[in-house]
C-alpha cells in the first residue's frame, strides 16, 4: 500500500471540557485507513461525539494530535461532512431553501452535488419541496441533514447516531445510499451508534470507545478473528489461561465460558468457537481492565515506528 | 429472449452464514433453477449495496469466489457477466435418489425424526466438504 | 477505488461578484424577518418624520411662531398662551428623539439573541462550519450584512432628522434649555456609531453567555449602559466659552453658560445653554463617533479572538 494519507490518525488524543471535570477522551491512539466504513460504537457518554467533533474541527484537543485526511481538521474542512447527533438545520427555512442554503455554504470549495442532495432529501416521495424544518418529523430532519451531507461530496463523511431516528424502511434506504456513495467515490464513513447490532452488515471497521478509552480498532474481520469463545466442560471453573488473554469469563452450569484472545492452543477440554460481534464487544464494556486491541492496520504509523524500534532492540 | 431484471440478493444477517456466503449460493442457486443464464449481467456491486445495505467489500469478495469457481467473468468497464451454467434440478431418475430415499426410510424406521436425520446428514456433508471460514 | 469527484456547479471558480452575492442573500435568506422589521422600522420612522415636518403638527406649529422676533411682532421665546400646536409638537420631537437614541439597545439584543446566539445554541452554527465556511469567515459575513443594513438606515434616518431639527430651528420651534442642547450635539453620525457598537457588543455577549435569551438582555443592558455613561461627557471634554455673545449657540440661541436657577429650568428664560458654540457640533460628534466605533472595534475583536479559542 503506498504511503497514502489515512482518514483519521490519532496520536495521544485527549480531550476535557474543563480542568475540573474528568476528561472525555484520554490517550487515544488509532488509524483508520480511506475507503473504510467503520462503526464508532460504545456506551452512551463513551467519548464517540467528542471525537467526532474533533475530528470535524469544531473543537480543539486538550493534548495529542489527531490528523484528518493528512491534514488538520480545520485545513481539511472542506473534504469533510459532518452530521451532528441533533441534526441541526435552520428551523424558518423550507426544504428548497435549505438545500440552496446548503449549496451555497459549499461555494468556496466549488463542489456541490445538487443532485445527490435531492436524491436523499427527496428519496421516499415523502417531503414536500415547501416544508418547513420546524415542522419535519425527527426522521425528516435527519433524511435533509444526510442530504446536505451527501451533497458535499466530502472524502470523509463522520455521521454521529445517523439512524437515531429512522423507521425500518428509511434506515435501510439511507444506509443503502451511504453504502453506494462508498462503492462510488470510495468515501470513508463513520457512524456512531451506541446499538452494535444497527451497523452490523454494513461496516467493515471497528472503533470501540468505553469510558474514554479505545478498547477495540481495526477491520471487523481481524477484531472478530483475534477472539475466541471457549467454553469448558464440567470440572474445570477455572480457565486455564496457558498464556491467552481472557477478556470477560462468566460461569455456565458446571462450567464456564470465556472470551479470549488465544496464543496458541487452548489447554485442557475447551469447545471454541467464534464469538459475535456483539458477544465480543459486550465482553469489552464489561470488563474495563480488558487490555486494548489495535490490530496492525488500525495502530498510527507513529506507534508502530516506535514498536519496531522497539523490538529491534529487543532483538540486538 | 427477455431482458434479465436485476437478481434480488436476500442476506439474513442472523443466520449465522457468512454474508459473502450467502450471495454465492443466492448466485448458484439462481443459476440452477435458470433464473440466471450464461451472459446475463450480474448487477453492480453499487446495485447490490444500495438495496440490501451490506458492505461493499462483501459483494466484492462474492463476485471473486463466484469469479475463482468459473460461474461468472468481470469484464472491465462494463461489468460482471454469467459465464457458465450449473446443472439443473437432479432429474427423478438420479442414480443417487434411490440410494438416499432408501436410507430416509431405514432411519425413519430406526426410530430418527427428520431433524435428527438433517443433523446426521450436516454433519456427513461437513466431513466431507468442510466449510470454508469466513 | 477511484476518487472522481464531480463539480456540479458552475466554473470551479466562480466569480466574485457571483459569490458575494450568494453569500449576501445566504445571509439575508436566514434572517429574513429581522431584515423586513429593520426596513419597516426605517421607512416607518422616515414617514413619520416627513409628517411631522409636513403634516398639521410642523405647520400648526410654523405659524403660531410665524414673523416672531422681527420689528413689531413679539419676541420668539415668549410664547402665547394655549399655544398648543407649538408644545404638540416639541412633545413629538422629544419623543422621536428618544426612540432614535435608544433603539441600538435593541439592535445589540438581536445581534446577541437572534444573530449569533441562537444559532449558537441550535447547532446551525456547526453546521455552517463543517460545511466549508471557516468560523472567522462566518462570523464577519454575519456581521458585515446587517452592519450594512443598519448604517443605511440609520444614517438616513440621521440625515432627515437633522434636516428636521434644523427646520424646526430656523422657525423658531424649540425653546432653549438644556434638553434642546443634548438635542443639538447628540445626534448625528454617532448614533450609527451606536448602532454599530450594539452589533458587536451583541456578538461578544453571545460567545461570553450560554443561551439567546442571556445573551439578549445582556448585550441591551451593555449597550444602554455605555451610552449612558458617555451621555454627559460629550461636551464636557471640550473647554467652555467665557464670551456672551448672542446666536452662536445650537438653534441660534446664545453660547452663554445659565445662570444657577435658570438651569433649573428644563425650558430657560433667557435663551441661555450649555456654554458650547454651535460651530463645535462636527468636533463633538466627530469625536464621539470615533470613541464610540473604536469601542465596537474592540468589541468585534474580542467577538472573533473568543470564537477562535474554542474552535479551530
Amino acid at each position: 500500500m503506498t504511503d497514502s494519507a489515512a482518514a483519521l490518525e490519532a496520536t495521544g488524543l485527549s480531550m476535557s471540557y474543563s480542568r475540573r471535570k474528568e476528561a472525555v477522551l484520554v490517550d487515544c491512539s488509532f488509524r483508520l485507513p480511506q475507503g473504510r466504513i467503520c462503526a464508532l460504537a460504545g456506551p452512551n457518554g463513551a467519548g464517540k461525539s467528542t471525537l467526532l467533533r474533533l475530528a470535524a474541527g469544531l473543537l480543539r484537543p486538550s493534548s495529542g494530535t489527531l490528523t484528518v485526511l493528512g491534514q488538520t481538521p480545520a485545513e481539511a474542512r472542506s473534504r469533510i461532512a459532518y452530521v451532528a447527533q441533533s441534526k441541526p438545520l435552520p428551523p424558518h427555512l423550507s426544504v428548497t431553501d435549505t438545500l440552496r442554503h446548503g449549496a451555497e455554504l459549499n461555494r468556496p470549495s466549488g463542489r456541490w452535488d445538487q443532485q445527490a442532495a435531492e436524491r436523499i432529501a427527496y428519496g421516499d416521495g415523502g417531503l414536500k419541496p415547501a416544508e418547513k424544518i420546524r415542522s419535519l418529523s425527527g426522521g425528516q430532519r435527519t433524511r435533509i441533514a444526510l442530504a446536505l451531507a451527501f451533497g458535499k461530496r466530502a472524502e470523509l463523511m463522520l455521521l454521529d447516531e445517523p439512524m437515531a431516528d429512522l423507521d425500518p424502511l428509511a434506515r435501510r434506504q439511507l444506509t443503502g445510499a451511504l453504502m453506494s456513495a462508498a462503492t462510488e467515490h470510495g468515501t470513508t464513513i463513520v457512524m456512531s451508534s451506541h446499538v452494535i447490532a444497527e451497523l452490523e452488515g454494513s461496516c467493515d471497521f471497528l472503533l470501540l470507545v468505553a469510558g474514554g478509552r479505545l478498547r477495540l480498532g481495526g477491520d471487523i474481520e481481524e477484531v472478530m478473528a483475534a477472539h475466541t469463545l471457549l467454553t469448558g466442560t464440567s470440572g474445570t471453573s477455572v480457565l486455564d489461561t496457558g498464556g491467552h488473554t481472557v477478556i470477560d469469563q462468566r460461569p455456565a452450569g458446571r462450567g464456564c465460558t470465556a472470551l479470549v484472545r488465544p496464543h496458541g492452543e487452548p489447554a485442557g477440554d475447551w469447545l471454541a468457537e467464534r464469538p459475535t460481534q456483539e458477544e465480543v464487544v459486550l465482553a469489552h464494556l464489561r470488563n474495563t481492565e480488558a487490555p486494548p486491541l489495535l490490530t496492525e492496520t488500525a495502530t498510527p504509523r507513529s506507534l508502530q515506528r516506535a514498536q519496531r524500534a522497539r523490538s529491534q532492540e529487543n532483538a540486538a | 429472449m427477455t431482458a434479465a431484471g436485476p437478481i434480488q440478493f436476500r442476506i439474513d444477517r442472523r443466520s449465522g452464514v457468512a454474508t459473502y456466503w450467502q450471495i454465492v449460493q443466492q448466485t448458484r442457486q439462481a443459476l440452477r433453477l435458470g433464473l440466471l443464464q450464461p451472459g446475463d449481467k450480474l448487477p453492480t456491486a453499487r446495485e447490490v449495496v444500495e438495496a440490501t445495505a451490506i458492505n461493499p467489500n462483501t459483494v466484492l469478495k462474492a463476485y471473486r469466489e463466484l469469479e475463482r469457481e468459473g460461474l461468472v467473468e468481470a469484464r472491465r468497464g462494463l461489468g460482471t457477466f454469467v459465464r457458465a451454467s450449473l446443472g439443473t434440478s437432479p432429474a427423478a431418475d438420479s442414480p443417487y435418489l434411490a440410494g438416499l430415499e432408501d436410507w430416509v426410510a431405514r432411519a425413519h424406521e430406526g426410530g430418527l425424526d427428520r431433524e435428527d436425520m438433517a443433523a446426521l446428514f450436516d454433519s456427513v456433508l461437513n466431513k466431507h466438504f468442510p466449510q470454508e471460514t469466513p | 477505488m477511484s476518487s472522481s469527484i464531480t463539480t456540479r456547479t458552475g466554473p470551479a471558480a466562480p466569480s466574485r461578484i457571483r459569490t458575494a452575492r450568494g453569500r449576501l442573500l445566504m445571509v439575508l435568506r436566514l434572517h429574513r424577518s429581522a431584515m423586513w422589521i429593520w426596513i419597516a422600522f426605517v421607512v416607518i420612522t422616515a414617514a413619520v418624520l416627513l409628517w411631522l415636518r409636513f403634516g398639521p403638527y410642523g405647520t400648526a406649529a410654523a405659524q403660531v411662531q410665524a414673523g416672531c422676533g422681527t420689528s413689531g411682532h413679539r419676541a420668539c421665546s415668549s410664547t402665547p398662551l394655549g399655544a398648543d400646536a407649538l408644545h404638540a409638537f416639541e412633545y413629538s420631537v422629544s419623543n422621536v428623539s428618544s426612540l432614535l437614541r435608544n433603539f441600538a439597545p435593541v439592535v445589540a439584543a438581536w445581534a446577541g439573541g437572534a444573530l449569533i446566539a441562537r444559532e449558537l445554541e441550535n447547532g446551525t452554527a456547526e453546521l455552517a462550519w463543517t460545511q466549508a465556511i471557516s468560523p472567522t469567515r462566518w462570523l464577519a459575513e454575519k456581521l458585515a450584512v446587517p452592519a450594512v443594513l443598519l448604517t443605511a438606515g440609520t444614517g438616513l434616518l440621521m440625515f432627515q432628522f437633522r434636516g428636521l431639527l434644523d427646520w424646526a430651528g430656523d422657525h423658531h420651534l424649540l425653546r432653549a434649555g438644556y434638553e434642546t442642547n443634548d438635542l443639538y450635539f447628540a445626534f448625528g453620525p454617532s448614533i450609527v456609531a451606536y448602532v454599530l457598537l450594539g452589533l458587536t457588543i451583541g456578538a461578544l455577549t453571545a460567545f461570553l453567555t450560554r443561551g439567546p435569551l442571556p445573551a439578549l438582555g445582556i448585550s441591551a443592558l451593555a449597550t444602554w449602559t455605555t451610552s449612558w455613561v458617555i451621555n454627559p461627557w460629550r461636551t464636557q471634554i471640550w473647554p467652555t466659552v467665557t464670551d456672551t455673545a448672542k446666536g452662536d449657540g445650537p438653534f441660534g440661541f446664545a453660547a452663554t453658560p445659565c445662570e444657577w436657577d435658570q438651569a433649573d429650568f428644563k425650558y430657560s428664560i433667557d435663551a441661555c445653554l450649555g456654554a458650547q458654540p454651535a460651530s463645535r457640533y462636527w468636533p463633538v460628534q466627530l469625536t464621539e463617533t470615533g470613541f464610540v466605533l473604536v469601542l465596537a472595534v474592540v468589541a468585534g475583536a474580542a467577538a472573533f479572538w473568543l470564537m477562535r479559542r474554542r474552535t479551530p
